[in-house]
């Protein structure tokens, strides 16, 4: 899913703090910001935390000089302010996820069955990637946002290319392990 | 980097970037021959490809948050911006003034630099003699030492002495320079008569600088 541009006049009524602008602005981008939190804090909290993104871009859209995509620069507060969130509820010691090592990945495949049940499928995806460690779980979320390249998704979550990388391979490892076990 | 032979597999790592479109360019047409002949790595490209397209999926078909929270945020926004543009416009200001304090002092530094007098030199008499010269009439001469203690250039354009055998006021033809933090040496003399001597007394010089008037005095305690 590609996110929406806002166009310059309705961006410039959203930095002078006009209504209508700013509804334009809140449309656009609930969706995926909606999403975003929830799926990295969970359902019960996502409508709270999402409230916070979008306070926090509202207040700082009159800094915002457009050096990046507008859909960027919202994502990566989202982003940010996600992390935060689940380094506030867990506190520093659960920040650390092991290291895998990705030449020792067993050559692991979905089934064809998958292809036949969609709708099943998407369901257990969707709980797959709840049970990933958080930072898969935001890559992949973000990948999810068709546009956003490597670079993009390092950039918000302050990584390497080469270790957003290896967090997607990751991430998809597991997601065929937990979808194999689930089945 | 060596390129693997279109037989060679390729790590399930490079399998995930190639779905996302992120392999490496010298390499995708490499992997596109391997994975027409490879079940395998074509199975792994396949798979991921799908995870991302159900991860792609799940965000499209993903449930919109409730209506109310379009009213909260909205009310809440507005605040925290009117407020943050409040916060803005004070910061803008203080910078403002900030600025124009800081331009005001630079400007008095300039023009006090410029106009102000400077730190007066110190000045020392180090001895009064009378000398004496085959041909010529003896001299009355102070030896004086000067002291430059501020960072620019002193100039004394004028000398007046005071003392038991008369004065003089003398202007100094060219002026006498000394360098900023500089000290010197000088000899002033007036002419005396042939027959006079260093009578006791106080012998006194005063200098007009640049930088201000300054004065030093010694006393002679007996007849020379």
């Amino acid at each position: 899913m590609s996110i929406h541009e806002l166009d310059p006049v309705t961006l410039y009524g959203c930095q002078q703090g006009d209504t209508k602008a700013l509804g334009v602005l809140y449309d656009c981008y609930r969706q995926p910001l909606y999403y975003l939190a929830r799926r990295m804090v969970g359902a019960q909290e996502a409508e709270d935390v999402c409230h916070e993104i979008f306070i926090a871009v509202f207040r700082s859209l009159p800094k915002f000089r457009g050096k990046s995509k507008l859909s960027t620069w919202i994502l990566s507060i989202g982003t940010h302010l996600c992390l935060m969130h689940l380094r506030q509820r867990r506190g520093p010691a659960a920040q650390t996820e092991p290291l895998e090592s990705a030449d020792d990945a067993p050559l692991d495949t979905l089934s064809p069955a998958y292809e036949v049940e969609a709708r099943d499928f998407m369901r257990r995806l969707s709980a797959a990637i709840d049970t990933l460690p958080d930072t898969q779980r935001l890559a992949i979320t973000l990948r999810g946002f068709q546009e956003m390249s490597y670079e993009q998704v390092a950039g918000m979550m302050q990584l390497s290319i080469e270790q957003v990388r290896a967090t997607l391979f990751r991430a998809r490892r597991n997601l065929i392990k937990r979808l194999k076990e689930g089945s | 980097m060596p390129q693997p032979a279109p037989t060679d597999h390729y790590t399930p790592e490079e399998w995930s970037a190639y779905a996302d479109g992120e392999a490496p360019v010298e390499q995708r047409e490499m992997m596109r021959l391997h994975a027409m002949d490879c079940p395998d790595c074509a199975g792994l490209m396949r798979s991921y490809k799908e995870l991302q397209q159900g991860a792609e999926d799940l965000l499209r078909h993903a449930e919109p948050p409730r209506p109310e929270l379009r009213e909260r945020v909205l009310t809440t926004g507005k605040g925290a911006m009117a407020e943050e543009h409040t916060r803005l416009r004070w910061q803008s200001s203080i910078g403002r003034l900030f600025a124009a304090v800081i331009a005001i002092g630079l400007v008095i530094y300039a023009w006090n630099l410029a106009l102000s007098p400077g730190e007066a030199p110190a000045v020392v008499i180090n001895r009064v003699l009378i000398s004496r010269y085959f041909v010529e009439p003896p001299s009355l001469d102070y030896d004086i030492g000067i002291a430059n203690p501020s960072g620019r250039p002193v100039t004394i354009t004028r000398a007046i002495t005071r003392d038991p055998l008369g004065g003089e006021l003398k202007d100094l033809h060219p002026p006498l320079q000394i360098s900023g933090g500089k000290t010197a040496v000088h000899i002033l003399g007036r002419k005396v008569p042939e027959s006079a001597h260093l009578v006791p007394g106080t012998y006194e010089i005063t200098l007009v600088t640049s930088h201000g008037t300054v004065s030093a005095r010694t006393t002679v305690e007996k007849e020379k």
